[in-house]
């Protein structure tokens, strides 16, 4: 076991709140193409 | 939090399949994709040889019409969400946290979901095959009406396509997370190497567009089995809705196809030729402008389909606009190149074919955006050389270029250089005789996706399909020898070429199963 540099802890968790966001932009997309009218 | 626990640094990788299985390490995933896309490749490639053979005489000769229209779609779809696509994929998952001196992706276990959801994507589309009533036989643009005469492989079309997009976007949003945030202390934005750029634009598209795909992909599948009429004109719907949809999609995707080759070989031509690049700022901007436009050309593939004279001049004019970043593109490499103290390895010389073919299949595209020509052009031979001159000496020659440019580091082996070459110029021959003689035929009026044609087409598609057999037995090639170099050859060293910038090249050969636990100092 290593002992994980706090940096890096924090680091990664803002990567997560990074993918989260990008997620829910996908799924936003996602949804939007149903609202279109031709 | 300071006593979190991290990865134990003191073990190699664990043995037997299960290794492979539950992996979480970027370079066993960036292998496991890249070994995918090789088999995909060969799949693909087989059924190209399938459509040539057919193409080889006029008249029916091999196979039957709904056959080779399930051959054109499934070589299509395999292609490219199951060879170019996971290819550069693999690269990133290689490459991108040992160049922004990240010890890992951002997220490892979502990493090794997005891989493993692949498999049962590509089982499930090549499966169709086997399904009463066959694969899906109307391209790989799957245009309503025509793709719901599919028999019963159409929910598992629709199935597998989202799987695709769905790994494609958790690895996309990997990539932006590692880059944004795992960078090393001093690596700002404008040090990033171009193929970190290039990706980081290519996840953000991804991102963009494989919902949309999959929005139009969800109403295909409504559409059939649940009594909407999204794309059916008898309930009120718009069968023309989903062509705009599905470019909408479709015109960024074959961005996400190059942008990470620009990289590649913006990353190569350096090396190769002793020299910085040249023009770094206006390559980081060229590739945002292409993006950017990427996503308002799309109904430059719908010319013939009708729309206003306004929305022609402005999807024709938009779309020869893309020629000025890629100009300054191709300007910066042949700048690079000029002067440098070049040689001629086997990555080089993929890059340097790279930026003579991939330019020429950039000039039969501005043809093609020329509005009144593209009349003249839709559907024909003429489209099927345009793109595939951009995709094979395109994507799949910097894919190409790439793994010999990296395998060293990968494998601590250098490659077989004699094999690589005999591998190169036979690629770069039969490309061209299996290409080329596509656009004569094309202009002169052969369709695409049509198992028969006209006697005068013969000579050329008789060359054509010559081409096809020696550039795929070439490929073969290509897997021994990077089979060869796995399992020995010479030791390389820790820069491996002499010209090489970037971190990557300042780990050991190979590099080892954890690098940059402690991330570098960039100056």
């Amino acid at each position: 076991m290593i002992v994980m540099d706090e940096d890096l802890q924090q680091r990664r968790r803002a990567a997560v709140r990074t993918a989260i966001a990008l997620g829910g932009l996908a799924i936003a997309f996602y949804v939007a193409i149903f609202f279109l009218k031709g | 939090m300071s006593e979190a626990v991290g990865h134990d640094t003191h073990h190699g990788p664990p043995s037997g399949i299960l290794r492979w299985v539950f992996t979480t390490n970027h370079k066993d995933i960036g292998t496991l994709y890249l070994v995918t896309a090789f088999i995909m490749l060969m799949i693909g490639g087989l059924m190209a040889l399938v459509i040539r053979t057919e193409l080889f005489q006029p008249g029916l000769q091999v196979v039957d019409p709904q056959f080779f229209n399930q051959m054109t779609t499934m070589h299509g779809l395999i292609m490219i969400f199951g060879a170019i696509m996971p290819a550069f994929v693999g690269l990133a998952n290689w490459q991108v946290p040992m160049m922004v001196g990240a010890p890992d992706m951002a997220l490892p276990r979502m990493n090794n979901l997005s891989f493993w959801i692949l498999p049962f994507a590509f089982v499930m589309l090549v499966g169709t095959l086997f399904m009463p009533g066959g694969a899906p036989a109307s391209g790989w643009t799957i245009y309503p009406p025509l793709v719901l005469q599919t028999g019963a492989a159409l929910p598992f079309l629709i199935f597998a396509i989202h799987l695709m997009g769905l790994s494609s976007i958790m690895g996309a949003i990997n990539i932006i997370a590692t880059i944004l945030n795992l960078r090393a202390p001093g690596m700002t934005l404008m040090k990033m190497p171009l193929f970190v750029w290039t990706w980081l634009i290519t996840a953000f598209l991804l991102i963009a567009v494989m919902p949309v795909l999959a929005g139009a992909v969800t109403m295909l599948l409504t559409d059939k089995f649940f009594g909407t009429s999204f794309f059916n004109a008898g309930g009120g719907g718009d069968p023309v809705m989903y062509q705009h949809i599905f470019w909408f999609f479709g015109h960024p995707e074959v961005y996400i196809m190059i942008l990470p080759a620009f990289g590649i070989i913006s990353q190569i031509l350096p090396t190769f030729s002793r020299k910085p690049l040249f023009g770094y700022t206006s390559m980081v901007y060229a590739t945002a402008s292409i993006a950017f436009l990427s996503f308002i050309v799309w109904a430059h593939h719908m010319f013939t389909v009708g729309m206003p004279l306004a929305g022609e001049l402005f999807f024709m004019y938009a779309t020869l606009l893309i020629a000025v970043p890629t100009g300054v593109k191709v300007f910066n490499w042949v700048a690079t190149m000029y002067r440098g103290s070049m040689t001629f390895e086997t990555p080089m010389l993929f890059a340097i074919a790279f930026v003579i073919l991939f330019t020429i299949g950039g000039f039969s595209g501005l043809m093609l955006a020329i509005t009144p020509a593209d009349f003249q052009y839709h559907d024909t031979y003429f489209v099927v050389a345009h793109f595939h001159y951009v995709l094979v000496p395109g994507a799949l020659f910097s894919i190409i270029a790439g793994v010999y440019y990296w395998l060293p580091k990968w494998t601590g082996h250098m490659y077989d250089e004699t094999l690589g070459k005999w591998h190169f110029w036979l690629s770069a021959i039969f490309v061209n005789v299996l290409f080329f003689p596509q656009h004569f035929v094309g202009l002169a009026g052969m369709p695409r996706r049509i198992p028969d044609y006209a006697l005068q087409f013969t000579q050329w598609n008789q060359i054509s399909t010559v081409g096809a057999f020696g550039f795929g037995i070439a490929q073969v090639l290509f897997g021994y020898i990077v089979w060869k170099a796995v399992r020995g050859g010479a030791k390389a060293t820790d820069e491996v070429w002499e010209g090489a910038k970037g971190l990557e090249w300042q780990v050991p050969s190979p590099a080892p199963y954890h690098t940059f636990e402690e991330a570098p100092e960039v100056k």
